[in-house]
């Protein structure tokens, strides 16, 4: 399936993440299409929208080509045909329009998955084209008198058809289409058209154009701004692109390589398969676009650290040299520097890595609509904030997370039309999708106005399966409603259904932890409930308090850090056989890593010299005994491999001055820990 | 940089292009019609002929295709005043590789000469 072209991995990531760019935003105005019904089109910018489309899947057609994706070629052409007969007049817009394209898109998705996944590659559904093709014949007859004086469609096509059936190609031969745009500015447009004809016939056996080349000659065409050739030509379409982006005056240009080609020429591609062979193992295709003025900056950044570096191994050499009174300084002065460029580097780097959460939340009107056509549920979905910007790797994070508990708000968080009109609410359900950034965190919110958690069937629940130990028989409907992001919780599908609530939660919880984010929920009966996330700005350092544990230095992020003290002037008591802190008016737990890890040494207690570090947690307060603090540091997260990456308690490793690693330690996961410990115990 | 031969009846115009082109670091060698420049090509060797079509003498198109004869790889990009549409696509046919129609911005000639000298 793929053609003979040797792409590099920049080639292919481009294609692919270009692509998806593409089918989003196709996506997006699809719906919006759909929303619309017969009404799209009137409004003033619904033309540009069109456009738009067109255009995307006229791109991803060609680039397709390009790759030798027949496949997605031959679903994006018949996709640009659909729009560019629904922007010429000749098919109507509406919901068969919509719902065709949508699937088309989702076709393209899936493939272009498949690409990027190294997958084998399959063909479009043939019913799909097939009902695409019918609904644009349809549009034809409608209006057959479009066609002027000048070569045709049609005529084109048959053109077409007559070369790709006629059996005297030499191997190597295909059949290419070159589409080019002339700019508008373009001076003499006829005469371009001219020299983009003059470079296809030199690239191919046989070349048609549309215009004509001799009509162009003869000066018989006036206005001028595409112009279509194809060729019968074993030429690369590269080498075919580049000649013709030579000549002055061109905005754009699209060599496609036909598929419609005779079935002798064909069999070579399919040998080529093995070009696919050599990508494999690639890794991730995975890519951000950068702005060209940050691109300069860290170049010129990059420099300077290089300048200081060698200037400071030179101040070294004439240390060593002799003992000068002003090198110091100089050497002091350099590294100064070097810190300003550092942090420099280091503050476009992490702004290099944010993209608006529209990238993400785009998804969702998608998913929403197919769930209210599944579900027969009547509500709003509106997104807010979506401009706000956030690290790449947290918007992976959050997700899966997000779509689990969209699903859940429309299956179970939100009533059935009937429901809610007896219950005095409008028949139409509400959720929404927010986000914002404040101050030290970005916050993801998903609220519905259904029925919220119903506390005390969940309560019941939690009582039989065990979940709770009795201790927890008084507990507080926050807490209570915290059990549903518990492991134990989310396999109970017999829960599920009565809260609603509770699928996945564990491992979004998870996830969301280990980058130093949290998720918590409130409900309010009768009237609906709230999701709420809440991730670190930064993902790359976080500043933190080194402490020594057991003769290891260990790294506490300093936002979960309230407060250290000695601890022989903390009042340690016992309760329950346990440790406990009096701290501001209640007893907070005290552990030490050893509790849960076992081979960290547990020091004993000399003169009183211990601290207590009192961790901060979303959900409470703990003490964690240390053997000395070391002081503050901007520390650089380094996230852990297999298998040690999911630790609860630890969230990553940093690098310390010295070079030694030292673990950083995740206070919600310490608390979860500890809370676990004790219902065990239990 | 590149060498480049400027063909033009026009003082005026050549003035420009020297000052122009060379302000670029481009060499500028001149010629004052077709025959001209023919001779300074042969002399010369430029990396870029850029040549006006109406010229006393012997014209552009001529220029043009007499030195496509010479030298098949020749580089030459034709100028023209508004209205000769019939001229340029004559040219091109004889093998211009580019033209411009005057009046023109001083970046559209620059933009020229970096492209076919590139």
């Amino acid at each position: 399936m793929t053609g003979d072209i040797d792409l590099t991995r920049e080639e292919r990531t481009a294609f692919v993440s270009e692509a998806r760019d593409q089918i989003d935003e196709a996506e997006e105005i699809l719906l919006e299409m759909e929303a619309a019904g017969g009404q799209f089109g009137r409004r003033s910018d619904d033309t540009e929208k069109l456009a738009t489309l067109f255009r995307a899947m006229h791109t991803i057609k060609g680039n397709a080509a390009t790759v030798g994706l027949s496949n997605i070629e031959c679903m994006a052409h018949v996709a640009e045909d659909m729009m560019e007969k629904v922007r010429a007049g000749e098919v109507a817009v509406g919901e068969e329009v919509a719902d065709l394209m949508l699937t088309a898109v989702d076709q393209l998705r899936d493939m272009i998955d498949d690409f990027a996944c190294e997958r084998p590659m399959t063909d479009p559904p043939g019913d799909l084209l097939q009902r695409m093709r019918a609904r644009l014949e349809r549009g034809d007859e409608a209006s057959q008198s479009a066609a002027g004086d000048e070569v045709g469609p049609a005529e084109f096509d048959n053109l077409l058809k007559e070369l790709s059936s006629s059996a005297d190609w030499a191997e190597e031969e295909r059949l290419i289409t070159v589409d080019v745009d002339l700019s508008e500015d373009a001076d003499l447009p006829a005469v371009r058209a001219l020299q983009c004809i003059m470079a296809c016939e030199e690239n191919a056996r046989t070349a048609a154009s549309r215009p004509r080349r001799d009509d162009l000659e003869a000066g018989r065409v006036g206005d001028v701004r595409k112009v279509q050739c194809l060729l019968v030509s074993d030429a690369e379409p590269q080498h075919v692109q580049q000649a013709i982006r030579q000549i002055t005056g061109i905005s754009d240009v699209q060599v496609t390589v036909r598929d419609d080609r005779p079935i002798a020429v064909q069999k070579q591609a399919e040998e080529d398969d093995g070009v696919e062979a050599r990508f494999r193992g690639n890794g991730s295709l995975q890519q951000i676009r950068v702005d060209v003025s940050v691109l300069d900056r860290l170049m010129n950044l990059s420099g300077e650290m290089v300048i200081n570096r060698n200037r400071l191994s030179s101040l070294v050499r004439e240390a060593r040299d002799a003992d000068s009174e002003g090198l110091l300084e100089q050497m002091q002065e350099t590294v100064e520097e070097m810190g300003r460029a550092t942090m420099d580097l280091q503050e476009d780097i992490m702004e290099m890595r944010l993209l608006p959460l529209d990238d993400l939340f785009r998804r969702f009107p998608r998913m929403m609509r197919n769930l209210r056509k599944s579900s027969g549920k009547a509500f709003r979905f509106t997104v807010d904030g979506g401009e706000t910007e956030i690290d790449r790797s947290l918007m992976e994070v959050i997700g899966d997370p997000l779509t689990h508990i969209l699903r859940n708000a429309v299956d179970h968080g939100i009533e059935s039309p009937e429901a809610r009109a007896s219950a005095g609410k409008d028949p139409e359900a509400e959720i929404r999708l927010s986000a914002h950034r404040n101050e030290s965190s970005i916050v993801v919110q998903v609220s519905d106005d259904g029925a919220g958690i119903d506390v005390d069937a969940l309560r019941d629940n939690v009582r039989d399966r065990g979940l709770l130990s009795q201790v927890d028989e008084t507990i507080s409907d926050e807490d209570l409603l915290d059990v549903i992001f518990s492991p134990g919780f989310s396999t109970s599908e017999k829960v599920t259904e009565i809260s609603g609530r509770g699928v996945g939660l564990d491992v979004a919880r998870r996830n969301i932890e280990s980058v130093n984010g949290n998720i918590s929920v409130q409900s309010w009966a009768g009237r609906g409930a709230e999701f709420r996330i809440s991730l670190p700005l930064t993902v790359t350092t976080v500043k933190s308090l080194l402490v020594r544990i057991g003769g290891q230095v260990y790294v506490v992020p300093l936002s979960s850090v309230r407060e250290t003290l000695s601890l022989h002037e903390a009042a340690i008591q016992r309760a329950g056989g346990k440790p406990v802190l009096h701290y501001r008016e209640s007893f907070i737990p005290v552990f030490h890593l050893h509790d849960f890890f076992p081979d960290i040494e547990e020091r004993r207690r000399r003169d009183g010299e211990e601290y207590l570090v009192v961790l901060q947690a979303d959900k409470g307060s703990l003490g964690m005994k240390v053997d000395a603090l070391l002081g503050e540091e901007d520390c650089v997260i380094k996230p852990l491999g297999r298998p040690v990456d999911d630790i609860p308690g630890i969230s990553a490793a940093t690098i310390l001055p010295d070079g030694r690693v030292a673990l950083i330690l995740d206070a919600a996961g310490l608390f979860n820990e500890m809370r676990s410990v004790e219902r065990s115990v239990k | 940089m590149a060498k480049i031969l400027v063909v033009d009846d026009a003082q005026f115009v050549r003035v420009r292009y020297r000052k122009l082109l060379g302000g670029e670091g481009h060499e500028v060698v001149e010629a004052g019609d077709g025959q001209e420049a023919l001779q300074m090509y042969e002399k010369e060797d430029p990396d870029l002929v850029l040549m006006d079509i109406t010229m006393p003498v012997m014209d552009g198109i001529e220029a043009l295709e007499k030195l496509r004869e010479r030298d098949s790889e020749a580089r030459i990009v034709m100028s023209s005043a508004m209205g000769q549409e019939r001229m340029v696509i004559k040219a091109i046919q004889s093998g211009a590789r580019d033209f411009i129609v005057k009046p023109f911005e001083p970046e559209t000639i620059l933009e020229a000469v970096d492209k076919h000298t590139g």
